[in-house]
């Protein structure tokens, strides 16, 4: 999230009003142009009430609701999947094994590199090519988006890992626990509490990440926009994606905003 | 494979057309991005205002729904533009907002005392910004600006569900020719992404260790 | 009778930062070529203090005159004034982007408008003189601490200060460094400078002080001849800190 903190020192009244002056007339074009825009918009009738009142229609809100839920539950399952996958990822980059390591590290700049988009129909369109079965449009988005967001949570825990005090674990052996004991009891709570916060705004990224669902078919929120404007019709477009617009912000923001407060209770 | 080496044409043009998408809203985004980052450290408080507002609200729509926006309704709204620069828009709509806090965090890891010892010295503002706040905030700002052009580069493939023959609307379209050879293509395309991709990052990981200045 | 007239004037300072009340009605004098030395407990106000003089750190209330000038609150006649104020940090704060010549240079180039040839030609007689000279082209953070803050008091010396102003000039260096650093500011006090010193070193401000300030909780407790405050100091907090320092 931006601050609105100052860089530079408080500036004088003289400086102030200077800087006024200077946003005042510096801001002439813009509003000159957004008046300009707003005026052909009008001219569309696009401000007239009635418009908008199709965002208090009981189908479209119980639509939108569905394609909501359905955005839900693609980020929810995606999101704890790739938490399980990113960890065994992180586990595979910290092992002493090396060609595990190697493995793992491959795998993650592999997929790193490529557009989530991609890794979605590679699933979509390759699963069923390769071995036959079908795969419907919830599980190839989710297994897709896990194959991306994975690769980002396991750089996630593996900060987390090594950002772990070395003492910890050697006490933990010192004290005759076993590795994988040691892992369980010692070095994951820990490190579940550090890297929380960043594990939220992954959240954020995943959430708009399902939105890819549209592309292959799936009816999330932004999939449910598009058909209400295809069937309410055009001139009703810009109100219903203003209102999928804003949920996208206000999720995205809330999940921004239980980040930070996870982050300032952990530090 | 044969539908590949077949292709091949399509592919590079594909590809090329996938390099100038990145390259025009890349370079048009880092520019509106640097205004707004300079906006963040302003002294006045309305343009810090305007930087948050504008981050907060375009960061958090996705990139599929901002391309919806500018390739879908912006149309029907009496916009009269090729695909290609609808989706020039929508991706330089989205990603000032990340290279503006590219330049923003370059710009914070610059040490408050550098800042001090400037003033101390009696640097005026514009001095300070040219001679001590650009040099060290740009380079700071390097690796993030080239992951989040990193970033740019895979939001470019939503384009090709939206019209645009890039990389990956390219391949849908050899892949409803050719639906035999799916997996060929893809894991083509996929090579071909990564050829922009992976060397990025590794730039971005070397700049990072090399060039960054820690006070 | 501009002999007497004073080289900083503090005059009823308040500082707060929030809820805290950080300077507490701090009035001080400050004669052209005194050395004054700033003495207290961490969280006493001190740097803050040092900072309010060439408002690094802005007042809440009262004036801050220096030679005749009062501090302005615009940033153009501010930066004119603070070029005539040498100031060291705790943390030396040299710009890491340049090299040492190159911090030393900025200044005069950038802010007074001399001749970057002879700049350059002074700013190399300074670091000689400080010590530094054959780390000239090298970057700050080649360097030792000690050195880096010998580079940072040739910085401030090469705008030909009227007052300079050393914010824990030691506080940040390894031991065997201190000394190379004290050494460079007690050559200073002989040659008139007049000096506002944030310390915690008694041996220090015991030989190089012409007065001691101590300060407690925001205020100026106490302010006495270096050879009084050691030997004998009249308020009971001064006595307390003394017996815990030293």
């Amino acid at each position: 999230m931006a601050t609105t903190a100052s860089f530079f020192e408080t500036p004088g009244p003289i400086e102030r009003r200077r800087i006024r002056l200077g946003i005042l007339g510096g801001s002439i074009p813009i509003v000159l142009l957004l008046a300009l825009a707003a005026f052909s918009l009008h001219e569309q009738g696009l401000f007239n009430p009635e418009r908008w009142e199709v965002l208090t229609t009981p189908d479209l809100l119980v639509a939108l609701g569905k394609g909501l839920w359905a955005t839900i539950k693609v980020a929810i399952v995606s999101v704890l999947l790739s938490l399980v996958v990113g960890l065994l990822l992180a586990l595979g980059r910290l092992s002493h094994r090396k060609w595990l390591n190697t493995l793992c590290r491959i795998w993650i700049e592999a997929l790193r590199g490529l557009p989530e988009l991609l890794l979605v129909f590679f699933i979509y369109l390759g699963i069923p090519t390769v071995t036959g079965w079908s795969i419907n449009t919830f599980w190839a988005l989710v297994v897709g988006l896990v194959l991306y967001e994975s690769t980002a949570m396991s750089e996630v825990f593996r900060s987390g890992f090594m950002a772990l005090p070395r003492g910890q674990t050697e006490a933990a052996h010192a004290l005759g626990l076993r590795t994988v004991k040691t892992l369980r009891f010692i070095q994951l709570p820990q490190v579940v509490k550090l890297v929380l916060p960043s594990l939220v705004s992954e959240m954020v990224r995943v959430t708009k990440a399902s939105s890819l669902g549209f592309v292959i078919g799936y009816t999330d929120l932004l999939l449910t926009g598009e058909h209400a404007i295809e069937f309410l019709g055009g001139e009703y477009a810009v109100p219903i994606f203003a209102a999928i617009a804003l949920i996208y912000v206000v999720i995205c923001l809330l999940l921004g905003k239980i980040s930070s407060l996870l982050s300032q209770r952990v530090s | 494979m044969n539908a590949v080496i077949e292709n091949f044409d399509v592919f590079i043009a594909a590809f090329g057309k996938t390099v100038l998408l990145t390259i025009i809203s890349g370079v048009i985004s880092i520019v509106f991005g640097l205004i707004l980052a300079s906006f963040s450290i302003s002294p006045s408080k309305f343009l810090r205002v305007v930087n948050a507002v504008y981050v907060g609200l375009m960061r958090n729509i996705p990139a599929a729904a901002h391309l919806f926006f500018t390739i879908f309704v912006l149309p029907l709204l009496g916009v009269k533009l090729s695909f290609f620069a609808l989706a020039c828009i929508g991706i330089t709509v989205y990603f000032s907002a990340y290279f503006s806090d590219a330049f923003r965090s370059g710009i914070n890891s610059i040490g408050r005392g550098q800042l001090e010892a400037a003033q101390a010295l009696g640097l005026k503002k514009s001095k300070i910004l040219r001679q001590i706040v650009f040099p060290q905030g740009i380079r700071n700002s390097v690796p993030p600006l080239i992951n989040t052009m990193i970033a740019l580069i895979k939001v470019t493939a939503i384009a090709g569900v939206f019209g645009v023959t890039e990389l990956f609307g390219g391949m849908l379209q050899l892949i409803n020719t050719n639906d035999s050879a799916v997996i060929a293509l893809m894991v083509f395309t996929a090579l071909l992404y990564s050829i922009l991709t992976i060397p990025a990052g590794y730039i971005a990981g070397i700049v990072e260790r090399k060039v960054v200045f820690t006070t | 009778m501009p002999a007497n007239e004073p080289m900083i004037s503090i005059q009823g300072v308040e500082k707060w930062f929030g809820q805290f009340h950080a300077l507490k009605n701090v009035n001080l004098d400050v004669s052209p070529g005194e050395v004054v030395v700033i003495l207290g407990p961490s969280g006493s106000g001190k740097s803050t203090l040092c900072r309010t003089i060439n408002r690094l750190e802005s007042t809440s209330e009262g004036r801050i005159i220096i030679d005749g000038k009062e501090l302005p609150s615009e940033s153009k006649p501010l930066a004119q004034l603070r070029a005539e104020v040498g100031m060291v940090f705790q943390q030396f704060n040299l710009f890491s982007h340049m090299t040492v010549l190159e911090n030393v240079m900025l200044a005069p180039v950038q802010v007074l408008g001399q001749k970057p040839a002879e700049v350059r030609e002074r700013a190399l007689q300074l670091l000689e003189r400080v010590g530094v000279e054959h780390q000239a082209n090298k970057r700050p953070s080649a360097l030792s601490g000690g050195q880096q803050q010998r580079v940072a008091i040739a910085r401030a010396l090469a705008m030909k200060p009227k007052v300079m102003l050393f914010d824990e000039p030691t506080s940040a260096l390894d031991p065997e460094m201190i000394k190379e650093v004290l050494d460079v500011i007690v050559e200073l006090t002989g040659e008139g400078m007049t000096m506002v010193v944030v310390t915690h070193e008694m041996g220090f401000a015991q030989t190089a002080a012409d007065r001691i300030i101590f300060m407690a909780d925001g205020e100026i407790v106490e302010e006495n001849t270096p050879a009084e405050f050691f030997s004998s100091p009249k308020t009971a907090r001064a006595q307390d800190f003394l017996s815990k320092v030293l």
